[in-house]
C-alpha cells in the first residue's frame, strides 16, 4: 500500500474520469462457450414461460395469470423488505386497493382497461405513501404491527364499503377487448412481469435505488453522504405501492371480479413468505419463490387428483409455512443463498465468486453500522 | 474567513450537559484537532456540527451560513463531510459501490431517467464509477475496489470511509478517530496523507484523535475539551506545555502532555 501512496497524486478527485495507466478493473466476461451456454439456458427458460399459457389444462390458464400477479407483488414487497429494510404485513391492502381502483375505473367510470391500470398504480402509490409517513416515525416490530393493522383495516372496513364491493357482490373488472381470452390475458400479465423486472433492475442500478439500499444499512451514514433519508424512504414505499397497485389492477381482470374476501391477512403473509423464501433483496430468488408458492396449491391439487391423495391444494398454506420454517433454519438467505451459483452464472458471471461466498445478510429493519 | 464555526454551542440530554458554550473556529485550509479525555464531548460536538444533534443553544455556521437547524444531508451539500467513530459504510456494498453512493449529490439525472435507463443516466453512472475509482486510487485503495467490506480489517475500513467522504466533495473533512485500528507506521503514513490531502484538494480538516503525538505533529491548531467545556485552545506547542491539559489527560501533577 505504501508505494502507491508515495506517488504524487494526479488530480483532485473532483475532476472528470481517470484516463491513464490505472482505470477501473476490466469486468469479467464468460468465455464464448460460456456465453452460448448461458444464452441457451436463458432462452430455454424464456421459451418455457412463453409456451406455458396455451399448454395449461383447460380453465387453469388463469392460475398462470395469478402467479404472474404474485410475482409482481413479491417484487413490490422486495423493494420494501429487501432494499429498504422496512417490513409490510399489509401488502394485500395495496393489491386490493389497486384491484378495486381498477374495477371502479372500468365498471363505474367506464375508463378503458389501460387507463384503469394507471389509476390502480396511482391509488396503490397513494396508499403506500400513507403507510410510508407512518414508517418515518415507527420502526421494526411496531411498524410490522402498524402494517398489519393497516392491512386488516383495508380488508375489513375499506373493501367492505358498499360502493367499493357493490354490497359484497364484488366489483366487476372486464378485460380489455384486445385480450379477452385467458391465454391472451396470461401473456399480458407475463409482459407486466417483464416490465417490472426491468424497472426493478434499473432501480437497483441507479441513483435512487442505491440511496435506498444505503439507508437500509444505516440511515446516519446515508444522511452523512447527502442522501435525504425521509424522501428516499417515502420513495421506496410509493414505488412499492405503485408496483403492488399495478399487480392489483392486473389481478382484478383475471377473474374479472374483485371481491373483498380475497385480500386477507393470509394473502399478505403469503407475500411475506415469498420474500423470505426467495431471500430478501434478491430479484431472481424472490421471483422464483413467488412462482413456487403461487403454483403450490395447483400442484398439490394435481398431485391429489393423480394419486387420489387426501391432501389437496387446501393444504398449501401449511406446506408453504413448513417450507419457510425449513428455509429459516437451514438456509437463512433463502433460494438466493441456495442457488447463488446458478443465479450468478445466469447473470453472465462466474459460477463461483472469486472473493468467496458472502453470507452476511443485510439485517431486516436496518442495522446501525454508523452509530456516531 | 472561518469555514466552520460553532458559537456558544451547548447541548444537554435530560439533565446531562454534554457541551457547554463551546466556541470553535476553523479557518480555510487549516488542520484543526479536537482532543480530550473519554466522554469529554468530542463526538457530540461533531454531531452538533454535522446536524445529527441540534444544539440546545448556540449556532453553527458553514462558510458563514447559519445551519443550526439543517438536516445532516443538507449540511453535507454545504460542504461538510464526516466519518464516524464506528465505521460509517454500507455493509452490503463493495468498496467501489460505497464511494459511488457517497457521491449521491453529484448525480444530476432524475428518478425517471434512472428507472428507464436513459443514455445520459447510464453515461453519468459510468463517470460516477470512474470518479469513485479515482478517489480510491488517490488514497492507494484501488486494489480493494471490488472487495466486500466483510473481508477488510478495521483499519482498512476506516481508510475506505475517508474515501467515501471525499466522494461527497467536502470543503471541511471531519474525521472521528481515523487512526483506530492502524499500527504506528500506518498512523504516520496517514498523517502524511492528511497533509497531502489538504494541499491537493484544498481541504480544511477537523480531527478527533487520542494519539497526542500525532495530533501535535499534524494539527495547526488544537482545541481541548473536558467535561463538555473548552479547557484550552492554541497552537500544538502551547497545548503541549499546558499544565491544565496535561492534568486532564494524565492526572494531577503531570506537567506536559508529550
Amino acid at each position: 500500500m505504501s508505494d502507491t501512496v508515495a506517488q504524487p497524486p494526479v488530480q483532485a478527485p473532483t475532476e472528470g474520469p481517470a484516463h491513464g495507466a490505472t482505470g477501473p478493473p476490466a469486468t469479467w466476461r464468460p468465455s464464448p462457450t460460456g456465453m452460448i451456454a448461458r444464452a441457451l439456458v436463458l432462452a430455454g427458460l424464456l421459451a418455457i414461460v412463453l409456451a406455458a399459457p396455451p399448454m395449461m389444462p383447460g380453465v387453469t390458464t388463469n392460475i398462470l395469470s395469478r402467479v404472474a400477479v404474485f410475482v409482481i407483488v413479491a417484487l413490490s414487497l422486495n423493494i420494501l423488505i429487501g432494499y429498504t429494510g422496512q417490513i409490510s404485513l399489509g401488502h394485500g391492502a395495496f393489491l386490493g386497493a389497486g384491484g378495486f381502483a381498477a374495477g371502479i375505473a372500468i365498471t363505474n367510470l367506464g375508463l378503458p382497461w389501460a387507463f384503469a391500470q394507471v389509476v390502480a398504480v396511482l391509488v396503490g402509490g397513494a396508499f403506500a405513501l400513507l403507510l410510508g409517513l407512518v414508517a418515518l416515525r415507527v420502526k421494526g416490530l411496531y411498524l410490522a404491527l402498524v402494517t398489519l393493522a393497516y392491512g386488516l383495516f383495508a380488508q375489513e372496513v375499506l373493501f367492505g364499503l358498499g360502493w367499493v364491493s357493490r354490497g359484497g357482490a364484488g366489483m366487476p373488472a372486464d378485460r380489455p377487448e384486445w385480450a379477452m381470452g385467458d391465454v391472451a390475458y396470461a401473456y399480458v400479465c407475463i409482459a407486466a412481469v417483464a416490465l417490472i423486472w426491468a424497472l426493478d433492475w434499473r432501480l437497483t442500478s441507479s441513483r435512487a435505488g442505491r440511496a435506498i439500499q444505503a439507508l437500509r444499512d444505516s440511515e446516519k451514514v446515508a444522511a452523512s453522504w447527502g442522501i435525504n433519508v425521509t424522501s428516499h424512504k417515502l420513495l421506496a414505499f410509493v414505488l412499492s405501492g405503485m408496483v403492488a397497485g399495478l399487480a392489483g389492477g392486473l389481478f382484478a381482470s383475471v377473474e374479472q371480479l374483485v371481491s373483498t374476501q380475497t385480500f386477507t391477512l393470509e394473502l399478505s403473509l403469503t407475500f411475506l413468505f415469498m420474500a423470505v423464501l426467495g431471500g430478501a433483496g434478491s430479484r431472481p430468488g424472490v421471483v422464483l419463490a413467488a412462482v413456487l408458492l403461487g403454483f403450490l396449491e395447483f400442484f398439490l391439487d394435481q398431485l391429489a387428483a393423480a394419486f387420489d391423495l387426501a391432501v389437496d391444494g387446501s393444504a398449501a398454506p401449511l406446506f408453504s409455512a413448513l417450507l419457510v420454517l425449513l428455509v429459516l433454519l437451514f438456509v437463512p438467505g433463502g433460494l438466493a443463498q441456495l442457488l447463488r451459483g446458478v443465479f450468478r452464472w445466469l447473470s453472465f458471471q462466474p459460477f463461483r465468486d472469486p472473493r468467496g461466498d458472502d453470507d452476511s445478510q443485510p439485517a431486516m429493519g436496518g442495522g446501525d453500522g454508523g452509530r456516531p | 474567513m472561518a469555514v466552520l464555526s460553532a458559537r456558544d454551542v451547548s447541548i444537554s440530554f435530560g439533565g446531562l450537559k454534554a457541551l457547554t458554550d463551546v466556541d470553535v473556529e476553523v479557518n480555510e485550509n487549516e488542520i484543526v484537532g479536537l482532543i480530550g479525555p473519554n466522554g469529554a464531548g468530542k463526538t457530540t460536538f461533531f454531531n452538533c456540527m454535522t446536524g445529527f444533534y441540534t444544539p440546545t443553544s448556540g449556532d453553527v455556521f458553514i462558510n458563514g451560513e447559519r445551519v443550526s437547524e439543517l438536516r445532516p444531508d443538507q449540511r453535507t451539500v454545504r460542504g461538510v463531510g464526516r466519518t464516524f467513530q464506528h465505521v460509517g459504510l454500507v455493509r452490503s456494498f463493495t468498496v467501489l459501490e460505497n464511494v459511488m453512493v457517497a457521491q449521491h449529490r453529484k448525480v444530476g439525472y432524475g428518478l425517471l431517467s434512472g428507472l428507464t435507463g436513459m443514455p445520459w443516466a447510464l453515461e453519468e453512472d459510468k463517470v460516477l464509477r470512474a470518479r469513485a475509482y479515482e478517489v480510491l486510487d488517490y488514497l492507494g485503495l484501488a486494489h480493494l475496489a471490488d472487495e466486500r467490506l466483510g473481508g477488510l480489517s478495521y483499519g482498512m475500513l476506516k481508510q475506505v470511509e475517508v474515501a467515501a467522504v471525499l466522494g461527497t466533495d467536502p470543503d471541511v473533512l471531519m474525521l472521528d478517530e481515523p487512526l483506530a485500528g492502524l499500527g504506528p507506521e500506518e498512523s504516520d503514513e496517514f498523517g502524511e496523507r492528511l497533509l497531502r490531502m489538504r494541499r491537493d484538494l484544498s481541504l480544511t480538516i477537523v480531527v478527533i484523535e487520542h494519539h497526542v503525538p500525532f495530533m501535535l505533529r499534524v494539527c495547526d491548531y488544537i482545541y481541548v475539551l473536558n467535561f463538555g467545556r473548552l479547557l484550552a485552545e492554541g497552537k500544538p506547542e502551547a497545548i503541549r506545555q499546558n499544565r491544565d491539559v496535561a492534568e486532564a489527560y494524565l492526572g494531577e501533577g503531570a506537567a506536559t502532555l508529550a
